[in-house]
């Protein structure tokens, strides 16, 4: 598969993520439980370079802390910049190219993401959001999320590619 | 490649991670919790909010309104705001009562229970395991100022807690930070309100001797200086004596908080606006007018 997704391309994922999540926001809040800003990120990590993955992931962690009025911005910035990076160096070092091994990776990088971001905000003494059982739903849901993302947009990308191994 | 085009990608992550700091140190430095930078960004994203929960209302709408159901639909609609604004009017009048009964001057106070407000939208809501806090439609522009008092028919919802010149963000009284003076009807027991963050509030401070019952139904105190009094706040669940002099009371509050759409905030009474724009905890609110709770 060709490594890169262009600038246009990152461009409507971030467009479509932040209409999206402004949906979310307006009607349905508990669908957050699926960080959608976090496997963009890493999708755009995982296909381009380091450089695309950070700046993709402070866009759509900026966006996110603002969309879900988020006490203090630039947290999901963080977390989201360090996914995107990290995602281009773990594709050159994990094979994660099954369904199920990279559910579990997305859920675990949404594990770590909501323990990030809630013990920055009891830092910062801007509240105590919930751990753990918060934390493993988001991954849960995160992860099974981001593997239907990651099958089918691939398959609306690549259609001509062999999937049969996957 | 050279050593410099290898250590880019480096740079520009340590570059992007310090501007992250900085922003975050900017913010937690900011006293009203408005900075220029959170104006700016919430009211970027509160015209497509708005857009948005437009949209859906009107789908809504579309829906609702199928032929024959548009009288009945606008009629519904006509009865449950005069219905709303007469709960909350029906709750200050009780409150009134009481306080004639009680105290000789009532009319002094008595316009500590009128309340002047406007009719808001909720557009944008946190995340459930984040906090609890809401985004409005309405801003500064529309008189709404930090910690002015955000209620439905129902009940209290919470407070301003910053507000742009087209949008403002509601902090819950569920929030953990959040407190509220408390009365319990019938007891008459002052104490104060507050959230633990999971959508079931403490009333603390209220003495072992009191005698507090399930069902017993709290109201504000006006004691914080930011809620008129006499507004309901929820209902008590679970009173038990604890080990420091004072019950452990739980209290459900009477707002849904999941399903608001509609609410008023209070703001300054127009002459007080034109004298300096002082902030709603400071005005003395007045009877709602034209809200739809």
């Amino acid at each position: 598969m060709s490594r890169g997704v262009p600038p246009t391309e990152i461009g409507a994922l971030f467009a479509a993520c932040a209409l999206i999540q402004l949906i979310l926001g307006s009607f349905l809040p508990r669908a957050f439980y699926i960080d959608l800003p976090l496997i963009l990120t890493l999708y755009i990590g995982w296909y381009s370079d380091p450089v695309k993955g950070a700046v993709s992931g402070t866009l759509l962690g900026i966006s996110q802390d603002v969309i879900q009025l988020m006490p203090i911005w630039g947290l999901n910035g963080i977390t989201k910049t360090l996914a995107g990076f990290s995602a281009s160096y773990l594709n050159r070092w994990i094979l994660a190219e099954s369904n199920w091994a990279r559910g579990i990776l997305i859920g675990c990088v949404a594990f770590a993401d909501h323990l990030a971001n809630s013990l920055m905000i009891r830092v910062v003494s801007m509240g105590s959001p919930d751990l753990l059982p918060a934390g493993l739903w988001k991954a849960v849901l995160t992860g099974l999320g981001g593997t239907l993302f990651f099958h089918f947009y691939d398959r609306f990308k690549y259609p001509t590619r062999d999937y049969s191994r996957m | 490649m050279t050593g410099l085009a290898r250590r880019r990608p480096l740079a520009v992550l340590l570059g992007l991670l310090l501007f992250h700091l900085l922003l975050i140190s900017v913010q937690v430095q900011a006293e009203d919790n408005q900075t220029l930078l959170r104006s700016i960004g919430l009211s970027v994203v509160t015209p497509f909010a708005v857009v948005i929960r437009g949209a859906g209302d009107g789908l809504n709408w579309i829906l609702d309104h199928s032929a024959y159901l548009v009288g009945v639909v606008e009629e519904k609609k006509q009865l449950q705001s005069e219905l709303d604004l007469l709960r909350l009017e029906n709750q200050q009048l009780r409150e009134l009562v009481d306080l004639a009964l009680r105290s000789p001057n009532y009319q002094v106070l008595a316009g500590r229970y009128e309340i002047e407000s406007v009719p808001a939208s909720v557009i944008l809501r946190k995340p459930p395991f984040l906090g609890q806090r809401l985004g409005i439609d309405l801003g500064r522009l529309a008189g709404i100022m930090p910690n002015a008092p955000v209620f439905t028919s129902n009940g209290i919802v919470g407070k301003i807690w910053s507000a742009n010149p087209i949008s403002a963000e509601v902090e819950l009284i569920t929030n953990e930070k959040s407190s509220v003076g408390a009365l319990i009807e019938g007891a008459r027991q002052m104490g104060v309100v507050q959230g633990d963050g999971s959508g079931i509030l403490q009333l603390h401070y209220i003495p072992n001797a009191a005698e507090v019952a399930k069902g017993a139904r709290v109201v504000t105190s006006g004691s914080d200086q930011i809620f008129p009094k006499g507004l309901p706040i929820g209902v008590v669940e679970r009173s038990v004596p604890g080990d420091q002099g004072y019950r452990e009371i739980t209290v459900r509050p009477f707002v849904n908080f999941s399903q608001i759409e509609e609410l008023l905030v209070s703001v300054p009474s127009l002459e007080s606006r034109e004298k300096g724009s002082a902030p709603a905890s400071e005005s003395r609110p007045r009877l709602p007018r034209g809200g739809t709770g």
